[in-house]
């Protein structure tokens, strides 16, 4: 049962409740009007009272118990995990999902919020594997799969990507399944101010502007409809001239992060998520040659994870061609791997998930769903 | 003072501040700014008010209506902005107005001074427009939808009826609806889905056929009817979408396959021939001649893996048929747009047989998502191509049909926003091959297009309403 519906059940009952109590308020007055209401208490106040007690504690136990038994916390979680993205409260984000992720369930809504919200706090690159990455690269985004209950979802990270073509894309078919809802046609007419679109934004504010709640944001909206920017947005792309036209990949982020990379040198969102993408998807030297690439992004010393994924490479090239890419493996992740790899050769499976069960190794070994091999095409 | 003399005397002050003339106290050289713009337009005699909207501030306005050189016969006064022209004396006055030009004189009232604008003046043709419209009303999106319908619009008021709504038959998708010569007596239509097929009414019936090419790769998809009623060809497409990762262009529509073939209505067989069918050429947008001897079409190079979607460009191809033993036979090139750089889609041959619209845009075939796509015109008589400037803008201009008299067309054109297509009409003189200025198509609320977030797609004018709406509902849903 959903949560919504687990709720109207007993907000429903509540509100009978309401209403055969203002019935029988009515019926009270009416007492001496109506000849047929006047008939004797046979019982006494007292016992009344406690009657009507005993009732509204019964109600109450069974409203309680009902609850406890039927509605989702997961779902819950997924709709407070949401509402804090839409309010960009990350560290909110982070509880809500940490704790879902923690009851051992995994979701990829859920997923897809929990890195949306390690990057805003500064930690993708340091948590990427604090828990089991199953799923993969899905974790991090939703390929286009045609999929209406997941086209209210992309959008988010292409916002924050500052990917506005994609982002409007998402938003526009979740529009067109889900309807005219005001969250809908706000982003559009976002989207569409800092595509310079403004003459579409204007439709979708009109739209707005007949609204009760929404009005005041539309009014604020059309002030800046010629601005092509809005406070707290970007489009990474604003400057690009298509010349070939690019279209964009909607099944496989990767080369999306890597043009936005490219195209802005400085946008460290697009770099944290290519290099997480490609290590969840097992491509270390397309890995390394892109940390490579954009080697002025990646902090400074290098995360673990991505150290312990440069030492696979390093042990697959040989020292030469790991010299040539200038980075470095400390003893200390040498030492580690070769514990790890005793462990591994031993099949003592529960130490090494206990100590090794964040690491990049292990992810590899036992836990990517692309096999554990690493992939150099 | 008793109700009823309060009534009279309201009645009274009523009716006298709705007729009263306001004489100006200034007048101006200038015409006022009017949304949608109805200004030195042609308009049918059939046509429904074109309601407009003031775009100037005032305290109150007064708009008067009249044939030129005469006194006006409709005055409005309002204190919005609002023009709303009562449908009875538009009638009356198109009546005496068809030829003839007409005016709209528009006077304001800003601090108790009545400026008056120089009229702005409408040309009314002699000639009807077809009096309905078919579209189908859907989101300019992306891949998804969800309700989508054909309907048919009444020209010469505002009606609007469903012909068919998906909402009928599970949301699945509905498109291409076609007719026999602007006829609703003979019209075809797809569907997409569990229950999809292509319905064909004729001779009073509907059914639901199958018209693709036994063995072929790809569905029939954009139809055109034979003038003899018997035949259809199709373009057989493989479609896909595209989406621009950055600009304003968000979609981009291209074939990746498409060949032409030949429905047979009758006997419910396709063919089809090498000349137009094959991996060398992709072929799409079949057109008749009126007098079903010639099939044009737009043709491009093939689509192989790895080309650029922009240097897929189309020219303008003819195949002369031979209806008796149905062969297609003498292939040429009439127009190759390819070679300037530019690609062709949606030709449409006018009724008297010497024009031909198309739209021209910089690559690809799907127009509709293409700012710089304009309508042009290919004189068939000395092969001369130009482009319509009188009706094209800065936005896209892109699917067209002929009235059935070939008096008038009708365009999508995006030129209000750049994302939502809307209907505009345009006179033409089949002598001349001139058009004249186009207008949008009227609606009661002149507000109606600031937030209507449906777009027009395929208009089509017909002679007659469509009856049979729920015979094409029936026929998809029966197993």
């Amino acid at each position: 049962m959903s949560a919504d519906r687990a709720l109207t059940l007993v907000t429903g009952c509540f509100l009978t409740l309401m209403l055969l109590y203002f019935v029988l308020l009515l019926i009270q007055r009416c007492w001496k009007v109506f000849p047929l209401f006047k008939i004797n208490y046979t019982i006494r106040q007292s016992v009344r009272i406690c009657l009507t007690l005993l009732i509204l504690a019964g109600y109450a136990g069974f409203g309680y118990r009902y609850f406890v038994r039927h509605y989702k916390r997961s779902e819950r979680i997924m709709l407070k995990a949401e509402e804090y993205v839409k309010s960009k409260e990350w560290e909110k984000v982070l509880t809500y999902t940490s704790h879902y992720w923690r009851s051992g369930r995994t979701n990829q809504l859920i997923a897809y919020f929990y890195h949306l919200a390690l990057y805003h706090t500064g930690q993708l690159p340091y948590r990427l594997l604090d828990f089991p990455q199953v799923m993969g690269v899905k974790s991090l985004y939703f390929p286009w799969n045609s999929d209406s209950r997941e086209s209210e979802y992309g959008h988010f990270l292409y916002e924050e990507l500052g990917y506005i073509n994609e982002a409007q894309r998402w938003e526009f078919e979740a529009m067109v399944v889900w309807g005219e809802t005001a969250p809908h046609l706000l982003n559009l007419a976002r989207y569409n101010i800092l595509n310079s679109r403004p003459l579409v934004a204007q439709r979708f504010i009109n739209k707005l502007k007949q609204s009760l709640f929404y009005r005041k944001e539309a009014l604020e909206l059309e002030k800046r409809l010629n601005d092509k920017q809005l406070p707290g947005m970007k489009n990474a792309l604003s400057k690009v001239q298509e010349e070939p036209a690019r279209f964009a990949n909607v099944l496989n982020i990767g080369p999306e992060l890597e043009y936005l990379c490219q195209q802005d040198t400085t946008h460290r969102m697009a770099f944290e998520y290519l290099m997480s993408q490609l290590l969840l998807s097992n491509h270390i030297p397309r890995f390394v040659e892109n940390l490579q690439k954009f080697r002025h992004l990646a902090p400074t010393p290098l995360p673990q994870t991505y150290e312990e994924a440069l030492y696979i490479y390093k042990l697959g090239v040989s020292e030469e061609e790991f010299a040539r890419t200038g980075f470095t493996v400390r003893p200390e992740t040498e030492r580690r791997f070769k514990r790890y790899y005793e462990l591994a050769k031993n099949k003592k499976m529960q130490a090494l998930q206990a100590e090794f069960g964040k690491t990049y190794w292990f992810y590899l070994n036992y836990i990517s769903p692309y096999g554990n091999k690493v992939i150099t095409r | 003072m008793n109700i009823r003399h309060l009534i009279a005397c309201m009645l009274f002050f009523y009716m006298y501040g709705c007729t009263s003339y306001h004489h100006s106290d200034k007048r101006l050289q200038t015409t006022p700014a009017i949304y949608p713009d109805y200004s030195a337009v042609t308009f049918p005699p059939n046509i429904a008010p074109p309601n407009f909207i003031i775009r100037e501030e005032a305290d109150a306005y007064q708009t008067e209506i009249g044939i030129k050189d005469e006194p006006g016969e409709i005055l409005i006064h309002h204190t919005e902005p609002l023009v709303r022209i009562p449908e009875k004396k538009w009638r009356t006055l198109m009546k005496k107005a068809a030829g003839k030009e007409i005016y709209f004189r528009i006077s304001l009232d800003k601090n108790n001074e009545w400026t008056e604008y120089a009229a702005i003046e409408n040309k009314i043709s002699i000639h009807p427009i077809d009096p309905y419209l078919v579209y189908r009303l859907l989101y300019p999106g992306y891949e998804l939808w969800n309700e989508m319908g054909i309907y048919q619009r009444n020209l010469t008021n505002y009606k609007q009826t469903p012909v068919a709504e998906n909402r009928d038959f599970g949301k699945q998708c509905i498109n291409c609806h076609t007719f026999h010569q602007n006829s609703p007596d003979k019209m075809m239509m797809h569907v997409r889905g569990k229950q999809g097929g292509t319905l064909i009414y004729r001779e009073g019936q509907v059914k639901k056929v199958n018209p693709n090419l036994p063995g072929h790769k790809y569905g029939a998809t954009y139809p055109a009817w034979h003038p003899s009623g018997r035949y259809i060809a199709f373009s057989a497409n493989e479609i896909q979408q595209f989406f621009h990762a950055s600009g304003q262009k968000p979609i981009e529509v291209a074939d990746l396959g498409a060949d032409l073939v030949i429905y047979d209505v009758e006997k419910h067989q396709t063919y089809t021939d090498s000349l137009v069918c094959g991996n060398q050429y992709m072929e799409t947008f079949p057109t008749w001649s009126p007098d079903g001897k010639t099939l044009y079409f737009c043709r491009a190079q093939g689509y192989r893996q790895g080309m650029p979607l922009d240097s897929l460009r189309y020219d303008l191809c003819r195949v002369q048929f031979d209806a008796e033993n149905q062969k297609l036979h003498t292939l040429e090139c009439v127009y190759q747009a390819s070679a300037s750089g530019h690609s062709v889609s949606f030709p449409r041959v006018s009724p008297n047989g010497e024009w031909l619209m198309f739209t021209q845009s910089d690559y690809g075939n799907f127009s509709i998502w293409h700012p710089e796509s304009d309508l042009y015109l290919l004189n068939l008589t000395n092969e001369k191509v130009r482009n319509i400037n009188e009706v094209n803008s800065e936005n896209v201009e892109s699917f067209h049909t002929w009235s059935s008299t070939g008096h008038w067309f009708v365009f999508s054109s995006k030129r209000l926003d750049g994302l939502w297509a809307r209907p505009y009409f345009a006179a033409f003189d089949p002598e001349t091959g001139e058009a004249g200025k186009p207008f949008l198509l009227p609606q009661k609320d002149p507000r109606f297009y600031d937030t209507f977030t449906y777009t027009f797609n395929l208009p089509e004018l017909i002679k007659a309403p469509i009856k049979n709406g729920r015979e094409f509902v029936k026929t998809i849903v029966q197993p």
